[in-house]
């Protein structure tokens, strides 16, 4: 039988619901903004998720702080288009460097960048916005931090 | 045209069309593919109210996420969610961007986009490489 959480004096799954929840990391003011992420800091409530994720709004151009780099886990990068009027176009193009020689890759859709532990990748340059979409990595280590991010 | 070594690694979108009124999905998570790697995420666009998916559970964690639609205003967010969470389908409501975790073999949903005044965001992140559900 369905119970509504506001009526329980205590909830069971309260804990699971992340309401806002962030995770900080450098974003350029006025270019981009945090939105919902998860890292380590909520996994006290539930226990170690090897899993952290960020969405951040792309709103002008700019090239991302990231250096070229790589992670000792795999890790994958989307970027979402803010509506689906025009699915699958993104409504900016971008551009991303991927392997040791850089090789270029331009994004103009809806897309995954799938990145195998020890794939090179990055800079990432957001070099033209239409209309602000959503970029974002998932990685699969409890912290952007503690995936032995090697920088080039 | 020198041969592209890393194209591989990319997963463009394509068209797709509403898989039920008021949800236009993304179709990203494929099980093949990915270059291999082995944690997958896809995306609806929900804009009418529609209640999607039945009570069930599955042997990895997944990260149930909503946001708005305007990038400009990371608050912004036109929707009621009621996302029913355990075998007592407890009922929690969702109405600003949110992440929910499910641990693996914790019963959820169905849920419920109850009120849809401007569209949103459902996005689905999930360790595993096929969404393989048991029931409830």
């Amino acid at each position: 039988m369905m119970k509504e959480n506001k009526e329980m004096a205590e909830s069971r799954f309260d804990k699971y619901v992340l309401r806002g929840a962030k995770v900080s990391i450098p974003v350029f003011p006025e270019k981009a903004l945090l939105n919902i992420g998860f890292d380590q800091k909520y996994m006290e409530r539930f226990g170690k998720v090897d899993i952290n994720f960020n969405f951040v709004s792309i709103l002008s151009p700019h090239v991302l702080a990231d250096p070229p780099h790589t992670h000792n886990c795999d890790e994958y990068l989307f970027f979402i288009p803010a509506s689906y009027e025009n699915w699958p176009e993104l409504g900016g193009e971008a551009e991303i460097a991927m392997g040791e020689e850089w090789e270029k890759h331009t994004i103009t859709t809806a897309a995954i960048i799938c990145l195998p532990a020890g794939v090179q990748h990055a800079p990432i340059f957001m070099k033209k916005v239409d209309r602000p979409f959503y970029f974002g990595h998932c990685l699969l280590a409890d912290s952007y931090g503690s995936s032995q991010f090697n920088g080039v | 045209m020198t041969e592209s070594k890393y194209e591989k690694y990319i997963v463009r979108g394509i068209a797709t069309k509403e898989s039920i009124p008021g949800v236009m999905p993304s179709a990203f998570g494929e099980p093949e593919g990915w270059a291999g790697i082995d944690h997958r995420m896809k995306w609806d666009y929900v804009s009418k109210p529609v209640q999607i998916e039945e009570a069930h559970s599955h042997d990895f964690e997944e990260f149930l996420c909503f946001m708005g639609t305007n990038p400009a205003d990371t608050e912004e967010f036109g929707a009621e969610i009621d996302v029913l969470m355990g075998k007592e389908g407890e009922k929690q409501v969702i109405n600003t961007p949110t992440v929910v975790v499910i641990p693996r073999g914790m019963v959820h949903s169905p849920i419920n986009f109850r009120k849809v005044d401007k569209p949103v965001i459902y996005s689905s992140i999930y360790m595993a490489k096929e969404y393989i559900k048991s029931p409830a």
